[in-house]
């Protein structure tokens, strides 16, 4: 395990599927038992050890998205006779597409916004399955990883395995065609997989160039 | 419980002459935030100097790590009130780092403390994690605990008793020097050695301030004689911490958990032994009834008996592997 870990934050829209897939990746990257850190809105701390398999199904029972913050720190294979990679995976409350009603709402928003100010690497995901174009919102988080990111973001369609996500990743590829946009079900391991080889792919880049700032190939900005 | 901290927290304002960051609009509700987004990008792409800004503020990965110290913290059973005081010391510690960052005037921070409580009440526990927590906050450069009582600082020769408090200030460097009994260093009186160290250390505090802390500890009404004895060195500790006794419910809590780390579970009858032997305890009202360390000898004690009771037998399962009966604490 690597003494210092790189952190990646998850973002996407209240309900894109962020902790599902986290904790999928996770487990795909071959980090069966986890512990969780998880940070309540009123401040709160706790933290307990869970098995990836255990938190993809509550995950999944959480239906349209979890409040407060999550992390974990996961381990990723860095390919042979490398070090595997130490990465902390952050999930925070998903950026609605308006102004929350609410105030711990409005809080969360602002705590993920400040997140996202100080990312260093950035997964955003996209639900596929929602039968809209993607929102405002999503194209402000694409905007910034696109100038601020380059080569240190991944833009993911969702729930790929539900029958209307094709027209969705359709729109997703129309809205951002320079955009290496990655289809992905946290259902199928497969394509979880992938989006854990492209995240390693960064990793590798970044950590070969000089001081972590070299380009890599484009994955995720346009 | 005496803390002198100015009082910090997310919803106080900012300064005067310092905008509101787009985040800080989304939370009043004025943005949306793709808006506030779009205004952290241009801020961004126009301020050239905010990634070295941000480079000194408290990085992302350090500040998660600082909030996984505290939830171990927060897994210990009871203590709210010592809890309450790390969240304290924690703010602060940031919000000066942070008014540091954007050229603020900021307070000293001196973080000697001192520590007041019976033996197993967690002082000891609460010290590591505070070192752990300054060292991601870059406050120490090592955060660790170096604990030491009367007989590591006190000479027996003229000289000899500031040669090894020093030795002893040189290997805390970096991290918290935790000075067990701290009163017994006044026992002898003002002839006393002992007074030399205090000496020694009351330079050490101001000498190297940014490079160390010094924790005292102690039973409560000697630690107050000792500090009432000495004022100077009353008003050079800013953190004082009180360490109440558990109560009967916490001790159980605590004997569960000790339980359930090493693979053991109480029977029923087990679990109202142990209840009534530590009620027995607390009513004896001992400097030790009320500690963790009494509970962790009462389980290790009914674990080894637990282990005679079993030897004999052919055949256990998993089950009785575990089970602590009450006939393990010394109970018929």
């Amino acid at each position: 395990m690597s003494p210092c870990p790189v952190e990646c934050l998850v973002l996407g829209l209240p309900g894109a599927g962020k902790t599902l897939f986290a904790v999928s990746l996770a487990g795909v990257l071959g980090n069966a038992s986890l512990r969780i850190y998880r940070e309540e809105p009123d401040g709160r701390i706790s933290s307990r050890p869970i098995s990836a398999a255990q938190a993809g199904a509550e995950a999944l029972g959480n239906g349209r998205g979890s409040h407060g913050l999550q992390w974990m720190t996961i381990s990723v294979p860095m390919g042979l006779g490398r070090a595997r990679q130490d990465v902390l995976l952050i999930d925070p409350a998903g950026l609605p597409p308006g102004v929350p009603e609410d105030q711990p709402g409005r809080a969360e928003a602002a705590r993920t916004l400040s997140l996202l100010r100080r990312a260093r690497f950035l997964v955003h995901l996209v639900d596929a399955s929602s039968g809209e174009s993607p929102s405002e919102l999503d194209r402000a988080v694409v905007h910034f990883a696109s100038a601020h990111l380059p080569g240190r973001f991944l833009l993911l369609a969702s729930k790929m395995d539900l029958p209307q996500s094709r027209g969705g990743l359709r729109r997703i590829r129309k809205t951002w065609p320079e955009t290496r946009v990655i289809p992905v079900s946290s259902f199928r391991r497969k394509s979880v997989v992938f989006a854990g080889r492209e995240l390693r792919r960064c990793l590798q880049a970044c950590a070969e160039g000089p001081a972590g700032r070299r380009r890599p190939p484009e994955t995720g900005s346009g | 419980m005496l803390v002198q901290f100015p009082r910090t927290g997310p919803g106080r304002s900012r300064p005067p002459g310092t905008a509101l960051r787009p985040e800080d609009l989304v939370r009043r509700g004025v943005l949306r935030p793709s808006e506030a987004l779009e205004r952290i990008s241009a801020e961004r792409s126009k301020r050239a100097s905010e990634p070295a800004a941000l480079s000194r503020a408290e990085p992302l990965d350090q500040a998660l790590r600082v909030r996984q110290i505290l939830a171990e913290l927060d897994e210990l059973i009871g203590l709210e009130k010592v809890k309450d005081v790390v969240r304290e010391v924690r703010a602060f510690v940031a919000i000066q780092q942070r008014r540091r960052v954007v050229g603020l005037k900021t307070e000293p921070l001196v973080l000697h403390m001192v520590f007041r409580g019976n033996p197993g009440t967690g002082k000891t526990t609460v010290a590591r994690i505070l070192g752990r927590t300054f060292r991601e906050m870059g406050v120490l450069s090592q955060g660790h605990l170096l604990e030491v009582e009367r007989a590591d600082l006190v000479g027996e020769y003229i000289g000899h008793t500031a040669q090894k408090t020093r030795e002893q200030l040189r290997k805390a460097e970096g991290g918290i020097l935790f000075i067990d009994e701290a009163y017994a260093l006044a026992r002898g009186g003002e002839k006393d050695f002992g007074k030399e160290a205090i000496d020694t250390l009351v330079k050490a505090m101001e000498d190297m301030k940014d490079r160390l802390v010094l924790i005292l500890a102690g039973y409560q009404h000697e630690m107050a004689r000792f500090l009432d004895a000495n004022p100077g060195l009353r008003s050079r500790f800013p953190i004082h911490i009180d360490f109440p006794d558990f109560t009967l419910d916490e001790l159980m809590q605590i004997a569960g958990a000790m339980l359930s780390q090493r693979e053991y579970r109480l029977s029923a009858e087990a679990g109202q032994g142990l209840r009534r032997l530590l009620a027995l305890k607390l009513s004896e009202g001992t400097r030790n009834a009320g500690n963790a360390r009494l509970v962790r000898n009462l389980i290790e004690a009914a674990i080894r008996r637990q282990a005679v009771r079993l030897l004999d037998q052919p055949e256990l399962d998993r089950e009785q592997l575990m089970t602590i009966e009450s006939e393990d604490f010394g109970e018929r």
